[in-house]
């Protein structure tokens, strides 16, 4: 899994750190909004017919493909940026406010901030870290949607033996 | 889906229908796909084991939409999801169903919109896996 590597320290003075704002790899396209709703058999016609962007899937548009032209591709979470010691992570928890509805055509302009790093903290998984990220998702000027990301950065306890 | 609800009709403690989704090894390697979230816990079993994990496993990105999903299935088309936070406490496996089921916790207005607040969950057989708050407007109106 790529991701940056790095002691404690190094990782938690990540907090407040942000990304530039940049355009999304490609626009949002009804292609990929009808893969979407496949996956959660979603007969909404405001996306089947009318080309609106489920609001579950605007993360998708600030992810990379998984491969391009120009060489690596970015990492697909800022939050996998942050130097780390764990070699595992797992999502959280998803928070995500919605200003309006986005749609076919639009292209998002993106910038992700790191909030928060916690100190180490055990789980039934392992020992890690909890990474607290903000990503807001403009179109030109305005705020469409922000959404707040916690994600657990771990090793498993066979590992750290 | 169905037509939906009218909001004046909306009382606190109304349910949505429980929806239930086999989760087959192809519906998480189409989660990968369909999202672009090719961690490797979400399409290679081994990976996924060596984290603690027993098998593959749904993407963040399958809960948000499916609980959209079951909120707007209920809702209608002329909803929409103003906020959503989910909680994953329990991975849900390759092999295993998925059942959501919710209820409407609270109703308010703001200006022309009416706001409908619900808890969802989503559960395996082993238990609840995410929980969900989900604010949604409808049109606040005589006419719908």
């Amino acid at each position: 899994m790529d991701m940056a590597f790095g002691e404690a320290g190094e990782g938690r003075a990540w907090a407040g750190r942000r990304s530039d704002l940049r355009p999304a790899d490609f626009p949002v396209c009804e292609g990929m909004i009808r893969n979407y709703c496949a996956l959660v058999e979603d007969a909404n016609p405001r996306y089947w017919e009318d080309g609106e962007s489920p609001p579950g899937m605007i993360s998708v548009w600030s992810f990379p493909p998984p491969w391009s032209p120009g060489g690596r591709p970015r990492r697909y979470l800022f939050a996998l940026e942050v130097p780390l010691p764990g070699r595992h992570i797992v999502n959280v928890s998803y928070d995500c406010e919605y200003r309006r509805p986005i749609c076919a055509g639009e292209r998002l302009l993106i910038q992700d901030e790191v909030l928060a790093v916690s100190e180490e903290k055990a789980t039934r998984l392992g020992r890690g870290h909890f990474i607290t990220t903000r990503t807001t998702f403009h179109v030109e000027e305005e705020i469409v949607a922000i959404w707040t990301n916690v994600l657990y950065r771990y090793d498993t306890e066979e590992v750290e033996r | 889906m169905t037509a939906g609800v009218r909001f004046g009709d909306v009382r606190t403690g109304d349910r949505l229908a429980p929806v239930t989704m086999p989760i087959t090894y192809t519906r998480v390697c189409q989660n990968a796909a369909a999202t672009l979230d090719w961690m490797p816990g979400h399409h290679d079993p081994a990976y996924a084991r060596a984290q603690g994990q027993e098998t593959i496993y749904l993407s963040t990105l399958f809960f948000t939409g499916f609980v959209d999903r079951c909120v707007t299935d209920w809702a209608g088309p002329e909803a929409f999801i103003r906020r959503r936070r989910i909680t994953m406490t329990s991975p849900i496996y390759a092999g295993e169903p998925a059942t959501a089921t919710g209820e409407v916790t609270d109703t308010g207005v703001d200006g022309e919109r009416g706001l409908v607040h619900l808890d969802v969950v989503v559960r395996s057989e082993r238990g609840p896996c995410v929980t969900a708050e989900v604010t949604i407007e409808l049109p606040h109106g005589e006419e719908m």
